[in-house]
């Protein structure tokens, strides 16, 4: 089998030795199927062993793995060597959040957020094993399917310019997440997540970018999660007006 | 147990130019700045469209004449049909329309709403213009 | 304490918080929970929910007979009467399972399962139950978690567990955690192979230091191979493929399995299924590629439709990484490393037999899954001794006063901290890590594999036991203390290797065929010698064998045949 040689320009930092970041440049022979994560695990196997990211799976679903890869937020395990061919592939580490070391960034912000918008089912009264599942039909399962397959790989956020500019924004995969709850028909959470994905930093400081779903490595579409977010909160808040004792 | 941090963790902040790094940002950069050809039309359209109302017929078609305001309908024109274009894009997959059991696939939302546009623009010609 | 943030350990910690809302329950674990290696699983989860047409003693006897008789068989009856009620529990917190018409959680077939009890979530079941169980897990404000800490030792004093000692990765520190309890639940080892389906984090960390805490690992020659994995990247390809209907052949395009097990054919045990693709490709029937040999799946017969339903992870998988439609194309596959059956004795409650030490999942070996696992019963394993190990830790608890932070555990913390910075991180002239590593998993591949015999893992075990004085002198490149995955691959390569032996030392000591453990050399069970379990204590030089009875309750030995 054929290999050529290709260069990855990895972003370096080293807090303990730099002030700040700069790139190193390492060649690596590769075969077609090679990823880049591949790369950097021939790299840190041979070539340098003080490089470091995070993996585990590689095989798309652990979400460890996001860098920038030629500029756009990927899985390093998703990414083929042979599509950059001929040219210098420029591996960085996720854009808007802070930098640990080389490409490990700092996730607090995301796990946080996670806790925010209350990620579990809400219900009164959970009832006994005994009795059975709650029945789902596949129309129900299918309104929410799609938003429960998010990996919190990071991607969006690394994607996202209003979480760029503004931190505080509780961003595309926290806020798809909160909506598969809330459109989970075994939920009945909706009054408690409600004001919190409609505050202030909620969906409506989401300006319809949609590069979060262009990036998303699993077909989620959390643009779409967050406009239907507004849809639901703001008939909500018409029904209120004209029906303000109980209107649901 | 300590959650300091003995080393800074390396910060980056976005450049103002960082709407020009992707050519996705761009086109969301451009669609945002025309929005406000399409409020300043607007309200041209409305004062417009007032002063048809109160019954001053030739004051708004010497507005309409106006070189002025003739320069910036030409101006605003493509303006306007990048946002209507980026608007109908964006609305077919936003707000799909439900039928029974079977959800609209995008380009079905699009066709429904050009056709709810068409029967309303011809509604309103018919209710104010024709009448 | 839970060491481990997979479905095991969260499902133990959920279980401890929720019968003692008062209890500190804390998750430390290497990765961010929901990395954990769970989500790699696929195909389905176990339970008999469907009691029109089975019922427990059928689940049992499956199990049982899939184990080659190894099994404990009061730990299956236990864990298929637990089975529906985790499900159940399961469902409840909100795993999104593929549903039936009438709403109902729907089941399809399994290899070795006799009817279709098989729960799933199209085909990323593992993915579903690992986030429903930490999404869960957060709403707990009694669990407190240590994200991306890296457990190195288990401290015990006077017979009984303190707490352990880990590293907090993102700062370098080492930290001594006091706790009542321990669940250690840090899944399987599959990184001791060179070809296994594993994630990059499963290094036996939890068996190797439950193993120098003195605790014995059991049943560690039982090391199972999946029959279908891609052959370049070692992927999975999930046995729902052949439980929805996809067919194995060899390079004639012949069905093969009708040789081997002509009564179950592609919904065989997994050991059989592997064995019989190695018999296919040793005889030349096999094709030959860049990797290696292989056989073909066939899904083309099932249609897009059932495809893009069912299997719709399959078909990104074989389409990403090998840019084949498995709609119009055969995946090409063949067996590789997937599941360790052994692991730390536990009892039939996740107790270790050390005082305030319990474990569960991969890691544990109750023994359930005997010489061979089947299919699907790993997840709600994880789920029924998870649980049963996180109560059992929280009793425990609530009956002990507080370990105190004196001597020894003080003076054991400073050896660990010696040994990880002074040795460890400080060695200068040896080899890299990288090296040593890469000889181990060719060590294993080639004499602990699919088929073993006296003279190679006589072999092995000489050569894990070089690299164990080689690694003595490991270099860790990365120096500093921030974030030094480099320094945590050599701690995770000095668990490997003593995982390694305690594998290699074990396939050596039976001398028999049974399940997974195949012997060229004895190739019939040998139930009058070997119906019993092998158990593998730490000395200071090789590893000591000794034995353990079966527990038999209902179904006697008999012939093994699909």
């Amino acid at each position: 089998m054929s290999q050529d040689i290709a260069t990855i320009r990895v972003t370096r930092y080293r807090p303990e030795k730099d002030g700040k970041p700069f790139f190193q440049d390492y060649k690596v022979p590769y075969r077609k199927d090679m990823v880049v994560l591949d790369a950097l695990n021939y790299i840190k196997a041979n070539l340098d062993g003080t490089l470091t990211y995070r993996w585990s799976c590689r095989m798309g679903v652990c979400g460890s793995c996001g860098a920038n890869v030629d500029g756009v937020p990927k899985l390093t395990c998703a990414s083929f060597l042979h599509e950059f061919k001929g040219r210098t592939i420029k591996v960085e580490p996720l854009t808007h959040f802070s930098v640990i070391k080389d490409l490990v960034v700092n996730m607090d912000d995301f796990m946080h957020k996670l806790v925010e918008i209350k990620p579990w089912i809400i219900k009164e009264k959970e009832s006994p094993p005994e009795e059975g599942e709650y029945r789902q039909s596949a129309e129900e399962l299918e309104r929410y399917a799609q938003f429960s397959s998010c990996i919190n790989c990071m991607l969006c956020y690394s994607a996202c310019p209003v979480y760029g500019l503004n931190e505080k924004f509780l961003g595309p995969a926290a806020i798809a997440l909160a909506y598969r709850y809330i459109e989970d028909s075994r939920d009945e959470g909706k009054d408690v997540r409600f004001p919190i994905v409609h505050e202030l930093e909620g969906v409506w400081e989401c300006t319809l970018v949609g590069e979060c779903s262009v990036v998303c490595p699993k077909g989620v579409d959390p643009m779409l999660a967050i406009q239907k977010t507004k849809i639901l909160g703001a008939t909500n808040a018409l029904k209120s007006l004209v029906m303000p004792r109980g209107g649901k | 147990m300590s959650k300091e941090k003995p080393f800074p963790e390396y910060r980056r902040k976005l450049g103002p130019g960082w709407w020009l790094s992707n050519s996705h940002f761009t086109r969301y950069m451009i669609r945002e700045w025309t929005s406000f050809f399409v409020a300043l039309f607007s309200l041209i359209y409305i004062y417009e469209i007032s002063l048809f109302a109160s019954g001053a017929k030739d004051s708004a078609l010497a507005l309409m004449r106006n070189p002025g305001i003739i320069a910036f309908n030409i101006v605003a024109l493509p303006f306007t049909l990048y946002h209507a274009f980026t608007w109908f894009y964006l609305i077919g997959k936003v707000q799909p329309i439900k039928l029974g059991k079977t959800t609209s696939k995008p380009w079905q939302a699009l066709l429904v709403n050009i056709v709810l546009l068409l029967i309303i623009s011809y509604a309103v010609i018919q209710i104010l213009v024709l009448r | 304490m839970i060491i481990g943030g997979g479905a095991a350990g969260l499902r133990a910690a959920i279980a401890a918080a929720e019968l003692d809302p008062k209890l500190d329950v804390a998750i430390v674990s290497k990765v961010y929970p929901m990395r954990s290696h769970t989500v790699s699983a696929e195909g389905g989860m176990a339970a008999v929910l469907r009691t029109d047409y089975d019922n427990f003693d059928l689940h049992a006897y499956d199990t049982i007979k899939g184990s080659d008789f190894l099994a404990d068989q009061d730990a299956v009856e236990f864990f298929v009467k637990e089975a529906p009620k985790e499900s159940i529990r399961l469902e409840h917190w909100g795993c999104p399972f593929s549903r039936d018409p009438d709403g109902r959680i729907s089941v399809r077939a399994f290899g070795g399962m006799s009817v279709k009890r098989t729960l799933f979530a199209t085909d990323k079941i593992g993915f579903h139950l690992l986030h429903t169980l930490f999404q869960t897990s957060l709403k707990f404000e009694n669990i407190h978690r240590y994200d991306e800490w890296f457990t190195t030792s288990i401290l015990v004093d006077n017979g009984r567990v303190d707490g352990v000692t880990a590293i907090d990765i993102r700062s370098g520190e080492l930290a001594s955690f006091l706790a009542k309890a321990v669940v250690i639940a840090t899944g399987g080892c599959g990184r001791i192979y060179q070809f296994t389906t594993n994630g990059w984090i499963k290094t036996g960390d939890g068996m190797a230091m439950a193993y120098r805490a003195g605790v014995p690992l059991k049943d560690m020659e039982m090391v199972q191979y999946h029959p279908t994995l891609l052959p370049n990247t070692g992927i999975l390809i999930t046995e729902a493929a052949r439980g929805e209907g996809g067919h194995l052949l060899n390079k004639d395009g012949e069905r093969f399995l009708k040789k081997y097990v002509p009564n179950k054919m592609e919904l065989g045990p997994r050991d059989i299924l592997s064995r019989a693709e190695m018999t296919e490709i040793k005889e030349g029937r096999a094709f030959e590629g860049p990797y290696g040999s292989y056989v073909h799946l066939d899904l083309t017969h099932l249609g897009a439709g059932t495809i893009e339903a069912k299997l719709p992870f399959v078909k990104e998988l074989a389409e990403r990484y090998l840019g084949i439609d498995p709609v119009h194309e055969m995946i090409p596959v063949r067996p590789g490393q997937h599941y360790m059956m052994g692991g730390v004795h536990t009892d039939i409650h996740g107790y270790t037999g050390l005082p305030g030490l319990y474990a569960a999942g991969e890691m544990a070996c109750v023994s359930m899954n005997g010489a061979n696992r089947l299919g699907s019963n790993s997840l709600t394993e994880c789920l029924v001794f998870g649980a049963e190990a996180g109560i059992g830790a929280a009793q425990y608890a609530a009956r002990q006063g507080s370990p105190n932070f004196g001597n020894p555990v003080q003076g054991l913390a400073l050896e660990e901290e010696k040994r990880i910075y002074d040795r460890v991180l400080k060695s200068e002239r040896g080899e890299k890590i990288s090296t040593i590593r890469a000889e181990m998993q060719k060590t294993m591949e080639e004499h602990v594999g699919i088929y073993r015999d006296e003279n190679s893992l006589k072999q092995a075990c000489g050569l894990i036991g070089d690299l164990k004085q080689r690694m003595k002198n490991a270099v860790v490149e990365d120096k500093d203390r921030v974030y030094n995955t480099d320094l945590v691959s050599a701690l995770e390569l000095d668990f490997m290797l003593d995982v390694a032996e305690t594998i290699a030392y074990a396939a050596l000591a039976r001398k028999e065929s049974r399940g997974a453990h195949a012997r060229t050399d004895y190739p019939k069970r040998d139930d009058a010698q070997f119906l019993k379990h092998l158990v593998v204590y730490e000395t200071e030089t090789v590893p000591r064998i000794d034995t353990m009875p079966v527990s038999i309750t209902r179904w006697k030995p008999e012939a093994r045949v699909y």
